[in-house]
């Protein structure tokens, strides 16, 4: 069965003023219907720009070179303004970081929801705001007749996620993806919405893209996890075996660095990867996350890595042998006191 | 929203108290009105007349109530040198400056806001650049050489506008134009940058995440937030317009309440001037309050203020 | 495989290079444009200004009937003597041309002195005191607003009888909110940032506070500012003088040159576009200058 979503050698190239900027080199990415998909990484690994390469949302100085974007077997590279738009909100929805900004103000919501809906659906207004309220219920908005008519900022943060997670399924797309949708939430409502983007998963089928920051967050939600650093891919596979055995060395100091009640003694430090991401401005010459890795050696540094499979679910970008018993978790302890010093 | 309101209409109605007490006072810079009034072949006792017929005998603060409940009822004085009630010259002139007014608003605006939504859509592109030009050169320009050219050129060489008096709707064409030029580069600079910004907006993202066609995202979405802050400065410019027009006037021959006030300052027909600045105050006053209320309407989190 | 510590280092960051604002200024300064066109412009226009009485040989305020309405030299008829050519009293044009100059720029930059001291004044304290004084200033300002420019500066010289001096003081009375608005708000931000905090908390007296900490950091706003105002101050003069209550002959203004022009737009029109080309060129001058550093002293490019 064709994947629903296939990325070969993505490459992003942004021409600024100052420089040519490469902030995503040769990546590749595959979704299975049905399927969730976790993108994992800092900020500037570049997660975000793979999103909106798949919707088309790229600024203008951007350029796209791909040997393939094939969404359910069509090609989306070369569109017109047009086939865009039709692919977008109806196919392929995509919702944002921040649900505080992501409507527009000026309009209720119901307004904002029906106008998407009857951009795609020949519907008359009523059909469309039946089918509106329908999905905010779906969505666990509670008085969804009565929100309908509010205006965006009369809502709580989690309640307006839940309007745009809504508002995302009423043309029933093929594929949803899900930008930060919890990062600037509370933490108890991140864990509802998260939730309720695995109920709508399974009961749809919809094929879900889940990019964040926190790899914690997707434990229980993904089904693959793709780890980005720097632009590229480091470590790609199942989600289960990929958190139980991180294989990457920055995989490893992602989950060392999540606080685990009781993995961490009280007045011990907490864990984190030293450095910062590097700018994207040129080709990488060496492994990219070799200034940060505690596992560097000379040959790291002296020629760029290429992803290698595993096996047949599992692929990583590191000369390291792919054994979980070389991998040493005191590493990194190490190398926080030595960047403390 | 009606708190707002109420409270914006106080503190308009002190301003214009405030005004009412200034446009009052002015003429009585001259030390003696009377003797302004009488001109400069008078006798004293002609003087004189003027004087206890106007009532210039009694101190400030009387006339000023006087006046200030005159015009309350509606009676803005008598002018010296028409010999007419002031509120009857001034109903004859102001609907050529009314009508002036908005022409030269509406030439602006149908200018400066198409320009600036392109130079917007299209940012340092040639549409830009030549917007931008439009904006310079716009405001290096007196407007009372802009209508001497603009008759140089269109009246005289080309001679397809009429360029005085107020004969026909052709008359206003160039006057408007005139007028009206000096706001486009304001108000076109204020909507590129605001479509710039709100072409940025997280919920312009979103619409275009939605497939939404541009002119839905460009208009509904992004113009409606860019306008609100053009729409203020609109009713700012008008009120300036009407301000101005006393030079358009001029150039143009048009008997507007401009060209009453710059009669009336020659012959110190002091009532009429009085009149006009109160008026075109009030007017001014109004327009701002006006915009303000229509920022409140087109913003929904402003209601709540 | 264990690192050692020698072999975990992490990239130094670059050596920062710090210049000071003001180098960083000039440097952005020398880069830009829009700065040195207005600033060349402005720079000839002012000497020439100054230079205006040496420059030419004639009076011009000097009549002579008999040689009134002469072309100018690229006209037939026309010779060096008069190169613009004489007016309808027979006054030399190029004469009132550089003479005007010395007009516009005086009124502008003594107006600029006057308005940018009243608003500054207004709007230190509205910033800095806030509460009742920001009302205060606040209202004074609306009112300022409300008053139709040109006509009060119109009743105010013809009741008090003109004179550059009034018409100076007028201007300037009437041309200070932009400098009260922009003040104010600058005001309000460095009031409440950390180093006139500090500074108060060392128990600097307030004038040491307005006058050291506060006034320099608005100097990049004040400038462009008064270029704005500057550019309103010349075109405000030049259409009061056009309606005849602006510059009184003997002196000449550039805009008394346009309105005394326009009987004879129809048979010599050079006579309104050349007085009416030097306005233009010192305001776009001004313009662009105020502009340019505009950009120079904000941080953020345009968009």
């Amino acid at each position: 069965m064709t994947p629903l979503l296939e990325i070969r050698n993505l490459n992003i190239d942004i021409a600024t003023d100052h420089a040519r900027l490469k902030p995503i080199i040769g990546v590749d990415l595959t979704l299975e219907r049905g399927k969730t998909l976790a993108i994992v990484g800092e900020s500037g690994s570049g997660k975000s720009l793979t999103a909106m390469a798949v919707m088309g949302l790229l600024p203008r100085r951007a350029q796209v070179s791909a040997q393939a974007i094939r969404f359910d077997g069509k090609s989306l590279l070369g569109l017109s303004d047009r086939e865009w738009r039709s692919i977008r909100g109806d196919r392929i929805t995509m919702i944002f970081q921040d649900p505080m900004t992501a409507l527009d103000p000026c309009y209720t919501i119901g307004a904002q929801m029906v106008e998407a809906l009857r951009q795609h659906r020949p519907m008359s207004p009523a059909q469309a705001r039946a089918h509106a309220i329908r999905l905010l219920e779906t969505a666990r908005v509670p008085d969804s007749a009565e929100r309908f008519r509010q205006y965006p900022h009369q809502l709580s943060g989690g309640l307006r996620q839940r309007v745009v997670i809504a508002m995302s399924l009423m043309c029933e797309p093929d594929l949803l993806i899900a930008d930060e949708p919890t990062t600037a939430l509370d933490v108890t409502i991140q864990a509802q919405i998260l939730q309720l983007l695995a109920d709508i998963q399974k009961a749809s089928g919809v094929g879900l893209i889940l990019i964040t920051h926190d790899i914690g967050v997707v434990a229980s939600i993904a089904d693959d996890i793709a780890v980005m650093y720097r632009g590229q891919i480091v470590e790609y596979g199942p989600a289960q075996a990929l958190l139980a055995a991180p294989l990457h060395p920055y995989t490893e100091g992602l989950l060392q660095s999540i606080p685990i009640p009781g993995r961490v003694a009280r007045g011990q430090p907490l864990g984190y990867i030293p450095g910062i991401v590097p700018p994207p401005i040129e080709t990488p010459k060496s492994c990219v996350f070799a200034p940060r890795c505690p596992y560097v050696s000379a040959a790291c540094r002296a020629a760029p890595v290429a992803l290698r499979s595993v096996d047949e679910t599992h692929a990583m970008r590191c000369i390291l042998p792919p054994d979980p018993s070389t991998r040493n978790a005191e590493v990194w302890t190490r190398a926080q006191a030595e960047t403390a010093r | 929203m009606l708190r707002l309101v109420i409270r914006r209409l106080a503190v308009s109605a002190l301003v214009v108290v405030v005004v009412s007490m200034i446009a009052f006072s002015l003429v009585y810079l001259s030390g003696d009105p009377a003797v302004a009034m009488a001109g400069e072949n008078a006798s004293p006792s002609d003087i004189e007349a003027i004087r206890t017929d106007y009532g210039f005998d009694r101190p400030m603060y009387v006339q000023y109530g006087a006046w200030v409940d005159n015009v309350l009822h509606g009676n803005l004085g008598r002018s010296f040198f028409l010999r007419a009630p002031v509120s009857q010259i001034i109903a004859q002139h102001f609907p050529i400056t009314a009508t002036l007014g908005i022409s030269a608003l509406a030439f602006a605006l149908l200018l400066s806001i198409p320009l600036g939504v392109l130079a917007a859509l299209r940012p340092n592109t040639l549409i830009d650049r030549i917007a931008l030009a439009i904006a310079v050169a716009g405001q290096a320009m007196p407007s009372f050489l802009f209508g001497l050219a603009l008759i140089y050129v269109f009246g005289v060489k080309l001679g397809w506008l009429p360029f005085s008096g107020t004969a026909s709707w052709r008359s206003y064409v160039l006057p408007a134009i005139a007028l009206g030029y000096y706001a486009t580069p304001v108000i076109m600079r204020l909507t590129r940058s605001g479509m710039l910004d709100a072409l940025q907006s997280d919920h312009v993202r979103t619409a275009r995440a939605y497939g939404l066609s541009t002119w839905r995202v460009v208009i509904k979405h992004a113009l409606r937030h860019a306008i609100m802050p053009v729409l203020a400065l609109s009713a700012v410019q008008l009120g300036f317009m009407l301000g101005g027009s006393i030079i358009i006037e001029t150039v143009f021959s048009m008997k507007g309440l401009g060209y009453l006030a710059w009669t009336s300052i020659q012959r110190s027909d002091l009532q009429v001037i009085q009149a006009i600045l109160l008026i075109i105050a009030c007017l001014y006053a109004l327009l701002t309050l006006l915009a303000d209320l229509l920022n409140a309407y087109l913003d929904p989190r402003l209601r709540k203020q | 495989m264990v690192a050692t510590s020698s072999s975990y280092p992490i990239e130094p960051a670059p050596p920062a290079v710090t210049l000071s604002p003001r180098r960083i200024a000039l440097r952005r300064a020398l880069r830009n444009g829009s700065f040195w066109f207005g600033g060349t412009v402005l720079l000839l226009i002012t000497l020439i200004a100054l230079l205006a009485p040496w420059l030419t040989p004639y009076d011009p305020a000097a009549q002579n009937l008999a040689h009134r309405l002469i072309v100018p030299v690229w006209q037939s008829g026309g010779s060096w003597l008069h190169p613009l050519g004489t007016d309808l009293l027979g006054r030399d044009y190029l004469a009132r041309l550089l003479f005007g100059a010395r007009i516009s720029l005086l009124i502008g930059f003594s107006t600029v002195l006057i308005s940018g001291f009243i608003g500054t004044c207004l709007g230190m304290a509205a910033g800095y005191w806030g509460g009742r004084v920001d009302l205060a200033v606040n209202f004074i300002l609306t009112i300022r607003l409300t008053l139709p420019v040109v006509l009060v500066a119109l009743v105010v010289v013809a009741v008090i009888g003109n004179s550059l001096t009034l018409l100076i003081v007028v201007i300037g009375g009437l041309l200070w909110d932009r400098f009260a608005i922009v003040t104010r708000s600058v005001t309000q931000q460095l009031a409440r940032s950390e180093f006139v905090i500090a500074a108060r908390c060392i128990g600097s007296s307030r004038r040491r506070l307005f006058l050291k900490e506060l006034l320099p950091n608005l100097t990049g706003q004040l400038i462009v500012v008064a270029s704005i105002e500057l550019a309103h101050a010349i075109l405000l003069e030049a259409s009061l003088s056009f309606l005849g209550l602006g510059v009184q002959p003997p002196l000449t203004s550039w805009g008394l040159m346009v309105a005394e022009a326009k009987s004879q737009i129809f048979f010599m029109p050079w006579m309104i576009a050349i007085p009416g080309a030097a306005l233009v060129l010192l305001i776009l001058a001004i313009n662009l200058l105020g502009d340019a550093m505009r950009d120079i002293t904000t941080p953020e490019g345009r968009a």
